[in-house]
Parts: C-alpha cells; structure tokens; sequence
C-alpha cells in the first residue's frame, strides 16, 4: 500500500468461538496491511473485535472455544496460521510482540523487574546470560525509568501504574520486534503519564523503526500517535483511512457519528452528537451492513447485501453502500 | 478484553469442564430414592429377625439365597433392607447437622463480613478458638453429658461446623460489600439488615448450595465414623456406621455386615462429592457477578 | 435560575489512619485523601472535579452522600450538615442526594429484576402503595429510554450503556434534586458516553437538578459541567467556571492536564509536559504539594502553604504566581 514494503498482511481473516448459544463472529472477514515502521490504529469499541484480532495475529486465540478458521495472516510473506506452536513461540516476543492493557497484571508481581526483563532475552537468545543484568539496565535506561541500576532489583508492586507500563513497552522493544501489538497501552494511566507514554512510544518507535499495531477505543489517542486509522464495528473493518482524512473526512456514516460524538475541550455544545442503539448481537448479525439499524441515511439494500470495500483514494478504504456506487463508476 | 469475547471464552471453558455428572447425580438419585420410599421398597423391617437364617451369606455364596440378597447378621436380620432403611438415618442427620451450625456460620458471617471492625474481629477470635478445640475429645464429652443418640451427634456437629461457613460466608460478604450496589443502597437509604438480607444474602446462595452439597458428603462419613465409635446412634437403628461397628466382631466369617454399609457410603459420598464439584464449576459466583 | 447554594463544602477534610505491623498494628502515619477543600454548588449548577487517580475525588463523593465520616469540616447539603446527621435525619437526607456510579456492571445487584432495583429506594422510603411503586418504577425505565417491557430482566441482560441507564433511573425514583456522579462515563464506550451525557443533561433540565460529577476526563467534565475544580493530592488547585477554565487557566497543573488530554485530531499536538508521577499521598512534598512537578517552580513554593485567591470573580487559584 503506502509502503513498498509490507511487514504484515491480513487477508480475509474469521476468528469464530463456539459457545453454549451458538457462533459468536467475533471477527468477521477482515483485511488489512501493515507497512515497515507504520503506527496504525485500529479503533472499535468495546466486543467490535479488535482485541481478538490482535490475539488471531499473535495465534493466542483462547482454545478451545475459538479458533481462526478462514483467512491467511502474513508476516514478511510467512502465513502464520500455518505455523506450529513451537514456531510461533519463536516468533512472539521475537519478532511480533505485545503490551496489554493493565500494567499491574502484565507483570508478575512476585518476581522483580530484572527476572523478567531477563526472561525476554533467555528464550530468545541463551548467549548473552553473563551481561543480562546490565542488558536489562539498558532497557529501562531506554524507557527512561528514572535510576535504572537501583530500580532494576525492585518488583513490580513498588513501580508505579506509568514506570510498570514504560517497564513493559521497554519488554516489548527490546528484541528489536518488526511489529508491535499496544492493546490499549494507556487506557489504564492517568491523563498526565498517559501523555509521557505515549511520547515514549512515539519516540521508541522512531528510534527501532518498528511497526506498530495500537488498539484503543479512544480516539484522541489515535490522533496523536498513528499515522493511518482502521475502524472495526462488529467484527468487521468499516473504514480504512491515513489518519488526517479519517478526522478531517471520515466517510463512513459509522466514523463520521464515532468522531463527533467525542467531548472536545473547549468546543462547548449543548448536546453531544450521539449514535442511538446499541450494536448488534455477534451470535447472529444481521445480514447486510452491521451498523445499517443505527444508520441515519441505511437504505433498503444496506440491510440486505454487507457492502463492498470501496477505494475512494488510494489509501482510503470504507465498506459503506453510500460509496459503492460512486466506487464502482 | 472486550465483554462479549470475555463471556464468549468464559461459556466455553465452562461447558469442557461442566460434563453433567451422570454417575454423581445417579448415585445420589438411587440415594434419595431408597430414603423416601425406603420403607415400601425394602424387602423387611429393619429389626425383623429372621431366626432361621441368622448368619446368611449373599445370594451368591454358597448357603445365600434370593430371600436375603445381600445376607443377614446373627440376629437373622436382612442387611439390604437395614441398608436402604439406614440411609434416612443418615442424609437426617447429615441434614440436621448443616441446618444447626449452617444457620449460625452464615448468620455470623455475614456480621461479621458485613460489620466489620471489632464484631467481625471478636468474632473471627471466637472462630480461631472453637477450630483449637479437639474435636475427638470434645465429641466424647458431649455424649458424656448427653448420652450417646443420634441427637448427641447432632449437638456435637452443629455447633463445632461453624467456624468453616462463617470464615466463607465473611469472605464473600467482604468482597460483595465492596461492589457499587452495595454503596447504592446505602445511598437509597436501605438499612443494615436490609442489605444484608436482600443485597448480600441472595448473592452468596450458589456458594453455600455447593458447601452444602459437598458438606453432605463429609458428613456421612463423620457421623457414620461417630457411631463406628459407639458416640452416636444406638442399637437397634440401623445407622451405617453403627453396622459397620456390629459387623466388626464378625468380620472373620461373615464379612457382607461391615462391607456392605461401607459401600453403601462410599456411594453416596461419592455421588454428593461429584455433584458438589460439577455445581462448583456451573454456579461459580465469580463468573456470574461480571 | 436562583442563585439559592445547593451544597457547600466548608474546609473538608478526610484523613485515612495508616497502619502498619502484623500483630501490634499501630498508626504510622496519614493519608490525606481530602486536605482542607472548599467550594458551593448553587442550585441547578454542575460542578465537575478532575483529577488523577489518588487525588481524593471519590473521597469527596463519598463524604458528600453521607458515606464517610469527614475528619472535620462541613458539608451543609441544603441547610443541613450532612456529618452531624443520623437515624431518621439521615434516611430523610438520603431522598435529597442520589449517586451513579462508575462501573455499571457492580453498581447492579446481579440477583434483582431491575424493576425491583430501580424500585428498591421507593420502597425503603414507603412512598406510595406497591402499584404506585411499580407502575412508577416502569415510568422511570421509560424515562430513561429501556423498554419497560423489559424490567422483569435482571441486570446481565443489558449492555453498559443500558446498565448506566437504569442506575440512573434508580438514582432518579426518590425525586432527589443532588444528583453526585463518579466517573457516570467513563466505563462506557464513545457513542455510549454521548448518550449517556445528553440523558444527564435533559434528565438536569427537566427535573432542575444539581450534580456534582467527578471524572479524569476534563473533555467530559468540561462538556457538562458550569464549574470545574482541578484536584491534586487532596487539595483543590483551581476552581473556576468552566468556560473560564480553558481559556484561562492559571495553575500550572490544570495547564499540564489541558495540554496532555488527548485531542480527536491529529493536528493538535499533545505534549507531555509534566515530568515524573504523583507523589504518594501518605507523605506528600512540603509547601505546595506540585512544586516537584511543577516547571514554574520558585524557591518558596517548597516551604510555604498557599490559599485560594480569587483572580477574576468565580475563578480561584492555589499558587503562589497568583498570589500577590
């Protein structure tokens, strides 16, 4: 796409989980691409999804109610869902890794910091056992947690919320990852270290030149850290845009409710825009465009037939039947 | 992770683990069966004595016969018909016990929980105290002072079980009163008693079905083990134990009196066990509070 | 609308003892959650409270509804000091003040059909019989937007935003005119939030009530709110109007969390200009608890203490550079 290089490729992916009620489409046929040294963010709210597309791309679906059962994920070219658990174990904490959501359960809280900055080199590379104590200094000098050679013995409980969270991005970097997956990074900070951390992501990412995936349900921190947005809504992606057209030109009726629906400091209105309805039910959605029930402008077909993806630009994509015809001229 | 990919993996670790129990639940079927229609069912009264056939093997040993299929004791009474009447003795008193020391457990642990401060730490004390006392010696002096019966039994058990319910009891009231609704009704104004009742109370009922299902179980063998002792119930009531106690002298030759009862409680122990950890995986409070 | 104060809040404090030792627990010390705070809420107003984590908001909702006892100082809800209540006068406070809390999957008992959750304060407060009590319940889930043909249902079977829905019709059943809000949004997602703010804010108009809400989130306490105070380690730094508040703010902490609240657009650019965390509130720094942070930080802000002042009417400031 943008990048002649692509790091990661999603093609046609489902992730179902079987439960007492049924099949739960908990991803639903999603394509998407990932360019070297890339920040996108693939926003969704909360059961859209986007979580376990991270975990289907980390092949940590939750067995055995789920499973990625169609779809190809290609890293550098390699379909991973081909890959055996042996395989795959190389590659996470190698080549892709993760930084989930809280930081005080990420980490162990019984075992110190240097333990299990140190666990991330020894499964990967048994070489370097005798400098591991200064290697893991050097990873918290990376994501400045202030006096690394003391704080490296601590454990976790005596980290605060932000220095557990920089402790784990340092985690996540420090094998040189091609790609990195943020679920929701900053969600758990408070606004003031929030801001610091998604600095120091903004900065390892220029400094490593990874790529990385950031999900979030917030898009204030989409526009400051991403460089190209993805929107799921119940399973499905909806809209692919470079960031600067989604906020400026969203197009599908979806975005365009998301992003007017956020307070904006100092933008007082009496209301707030709002998308009314709930989003449907993934046991059986409802054939047809999923949001086409909470749509100002559905028309007749948007409940009958799921919209094709269309491009309005290049690097602009949105499955909305407003935009098919225009797509198809 | 997003709620409805929660409960999705939530639903499905539970079903691989919650195979419905046929056997437990089978166990416990023909256990129930026999103590309600234990009477009709059974082939002789349970002090019936057959005195041409005292000692009689099984049907299938040599000397048994299809009149007493599980043999007789030296008095000439039907083990099969003392077995199938004795199991009322023991899912009674098993029952009474859990009704003695389970009203106090739960009333005191929900004060205790609930109140906290020096209620809950008086009475955690008392707790510590009544879980030091020896259970064989104390037992012993109750029956001293009341005579061996089924009813000592009861005293003793009822009012030494209560420590465990209320520690569990107190556990789940802490962390249920941390949750919003309970500042809510605080909030609404609804009084102590009240939200103990009506807000707490009903949302511990799956914890205490599964203690007391897996409770049942114990208890058979502890006052089946009373009685063993001769501290329980007394001849001529066909108690479990207490057969096993008669059949003891005997065992040398005539080994279907003690083996038999013990079977018979082995059976309905397990039945109660298997059920009480299948109800523990279905009703697990944790995953229905989210 | 009157100028009549609703709630006033006189010099709160609320002190938590800790302790420390297995056998022989003894005070080592306190945690200030709420140190010496003060601000009124006139009738019909909303005053919004930010701040971070630790900083005492929840405290304060909880001394304000009669929770926790304060340390010192007063509550005065409508006249009466909210510390100084109890048996009967308290019951009575309790149709005044109503709370919705953050997280709507604990703030609904799991074993009630929420008719008789959004009923149960009616029936506390024995107001009208059993049918009036019912078909009012359903007139509230209406109100709120659920279906009343679904209040034999019990709590899993809703959404969050659903869930916040029906808290909010139980907060509402004792026609309370104190509605205190801790974090009403922040558990919900994006197109949630934003119906659940418009609800609040008819809901505000049409029974003229009075909220105090406290959020992290300045964007939703700015959206809502007539006043704003910026909590910091317990003490209120900044007090001011809302509109006030962003266009003018004047500690240097409420600018800090201005610049660092996350903007839906890429082309304002956050900055992160506070360094370090929170200090702990067990043993906060001297003088001005944000001199360590703080980059206007002159040499007497580390010993001297420093009072509110009023800058521009309605607007109050904690810092020395304002202090002249």
């Amino acid at each position: 796409m943008q990048t002649s290089e692509n790091i990661l490729e999603l093609k046609g992916v489902k992730t179902y989980f079987s439960t007492t009620k049924g099949v739960v489409k908990a991803v639903d046929d999603i394509s998407f691409s990932i360019g070297r040294g890339e920040i996108v963010g693939l926003v969704g709210e909360s059961g859209s999804g986007k979580s376990m597309t991270s975990l289907s791309i980390m092949g940590l679906v939750p067995q055995p109610a789920g499973k990625t059962v169609a779809g190809e994920i290609l890293f550098h070219g390699e379909d991973l869902l081909k890959k055996n658990d042996e395989q795959m174990r190389q590659i996470r904490g190698d080549k892709i890794s993760m930084i989930l959501q809280d930081p005080m359960v990420s980490l162990n809280q019984i075992l110190s910091v240097k333990y299990q900055i140190g666990e991330v080199f020894r499964y990967h590379d048994k070489s370097i056992l005798g400098s591991l104590k200064e290697m893991c200094i050097g990873v918290l000098k990376k994501v400045k947690v202030p006096s690394p050679e003391l704080r490296v013995n601590d454990y976790p409980f005596q980290f605060s919320g932000g220095m557990c969270q920089r402790t784990i991005i340092g985690m996540g970097i420090a094998n040189g990852p091609d790609l990195l997956i943020a679920d929701e990074p900053t969600t758990a900070l408070d606004v003031t270290i929030q801001a610091q951390v998604l600095q120091l992501m903004k900065q390892v990412q220029e400094e490593t030149n990874a790529a990385i995936l950031m999900i979030t349900h917030d898009l204030g921190t989409v526009a400051q850290l991403c460089t190209r947005v993805l929107v799921m809504y119940a399973g499905r992606i909806i809209e692919k845009a470079p960031v600067n057209t989604f906020y400026k030109n969203p197009s599908h009726p979806y975005a365009i409710g998301l992003i007017k629906s956020v307070p904006v400091l100092g933008r007082k209105s009496d209301r707030l825009y709002s998308i009314e309805g709930q989003p449907p039910n993934l046991l059986n959605p409802p054939t047809g465009c999923r949001f086409a029930a909470r749509c100002e402008q559905a028309m007749p077909i948007c409940t009958q037939e799921y919209p094709p993806e269309v491009s309005l630009e290049a690097d602009h994509q949105v499955s909305c039947w407003l935009f098919a015809e225009k797509g198809e001229q | 992770m997003d709620t409805l990919e929660a409960e999705g993996s939530v639903e499905a670790k539970s079903r691989a683990r919650n195979r419905i129990p046929y056997i437990g639940l089978g166990f416990i079927s023909i256990f129930l069966f026999v103590v309600i229609f234990g009477q009709w069912v059974a082939p002789y009264d349970y002090d019936y004595w057959d005195m041409a056939n005292i000692t009689q093997p099984p049907v299938w040993l040599e000397g048994g016969s299809w009149e007493h299929i599980l043999g007789t004791d030296p008095l000439g009474r039907d083990v099969l018909s003392r077995i199938i009447h004795g199991s009322r003795y023991s899912l009674a008193i098993a029952l009474s016990c859990i009704a003695v020391y389970g009203t106090i457990g739960i009333i005191l642990g929900l004060i205790s929980g609930f109140l906290g401060g020096n209620v809950d730490m008086g009475i955690m004390r008392l707790c510590d105290l009544w879980m030091g006392l020896p259970p064989i010696i104390t037992a012993i002096l109750v029956v001293s002072v009341m005579g061996p019966s089924s009813l000592a039994i009861i005293v003793y058990i009822g009012l030494s079980g209560w420590p465990g319910y209320t520690r569990i009891v107190r556990g789940e009231t802490m962390s249920l009163a941390q949750n919003d609704f309970i500042r809510l009704a605080r909030v609404a104004g609804c009084s102590k008693f009240r939200i103990i009742t009506s807000h707490i109370f009903p949302n511990i009922v799956n914890t205490l079905t599964i203690l007391i299902t897996l409770d049942i179980g114990g208890l058979i063998i502890l006052t089946a083990t009373l009685s063993f002792l001769g501290l329980g119930t007394q001849p001529p009531s066909p108690d479990w134990g207490l057969m096993m106690n008669e059949g003891r002298q005997y065992i040398t030759y005539a080994w279907w009196l003690i083996v038999f009862p013990g079977v018979a409680i082995m059976f309905a122990v397990l039945g109660f066990n298997l059920v009480g950890d299948w109800l523990r995986d279905v009703l697990d409070p944790k995953q229905k509070l989210r | 609308m009157t100028k009549e104060i609703s709630i006033e809040v006189k010099g709160l404090s609320k002190h938590f003892p800790v302790t420390s030792g297995v056998i022989f627990s003894k005070t080592v010390g306190v945690v200030k959650a709420v140190d010496n705070i003060s601000f009124s809420i006139n009738h019909g107003e909303t005053l919004g409270i930010v701040g971070e984590s630790g900083c005492g908001k929840s405290t304060t909702a909880n001394l304000v509804l009669g929770l926790d006892k304060p340390t010192s100082g007063q509550i005065i809800v409508q006249g009466e000091d909210v510390a100084k209540l109890k048996g009967e006068s308290l019951f009575k406070f309790r149709r005044k003040v109503q709370a919705v809390f953050q997280d709507p999957f604990r703030s609904l008992n799991p074993r009630k059909k929420i008719r008789h959750i959004v009923s149960e304060p009616l029936m506390v407060h024995k107001v009208g019989s059993s049918w009036q009590i019912k078909q009012k319940a359903l007139e509230l889930l209406e109100l709120v937007g659920i279906n009343p043909q679904r209040a034999d249902l019990y709590p899993h079977e809703f959404s969050g935003g659903q869930r916040q829905r029906i808290a909010i019709a139980r907060a509402l059943s004792l026609n309370p005119s104190i509605i205190i809000l801790d974090e009403p949004v922040s558990a919900l997602d994006v197109s949630i939030q934003a119906q659940i703010l418009n609800l609040l804010m008819d809901l505000r108009e049409k029974f003229s009530l009075t909220f105090l809400i406290i959020s992290h989130d300045l964007a939703v306490v700015e959206h809502v709110s007539t006043h704003i105070g910026v909590m910091y380690l317990g003490r209120i730094v900044e007090l001011s109007p809302a509109a006030e508040l962003y266009k003018n703010p004047l500690h240097p902490y409420t600018r800090a969390l201005l610049a660092a609240s996350p903007v839906a657009d890429p082309d304002v650019k956050l900055k992160a200009v506070l360094e370090g965390e929170v200090p702990s509130p067990m043993n906060p720094p001297t003088g001005c608890t944000f001199h360590p942070r703080c980059p206007d930080c002159k040499p007497e802000c580390k010993s001297r203490e420093h009072k509110m002042h009023e800058i521009t009417p309605g607007h109050f400031v904690s810092c020395l550079n304002f202090s002249s």
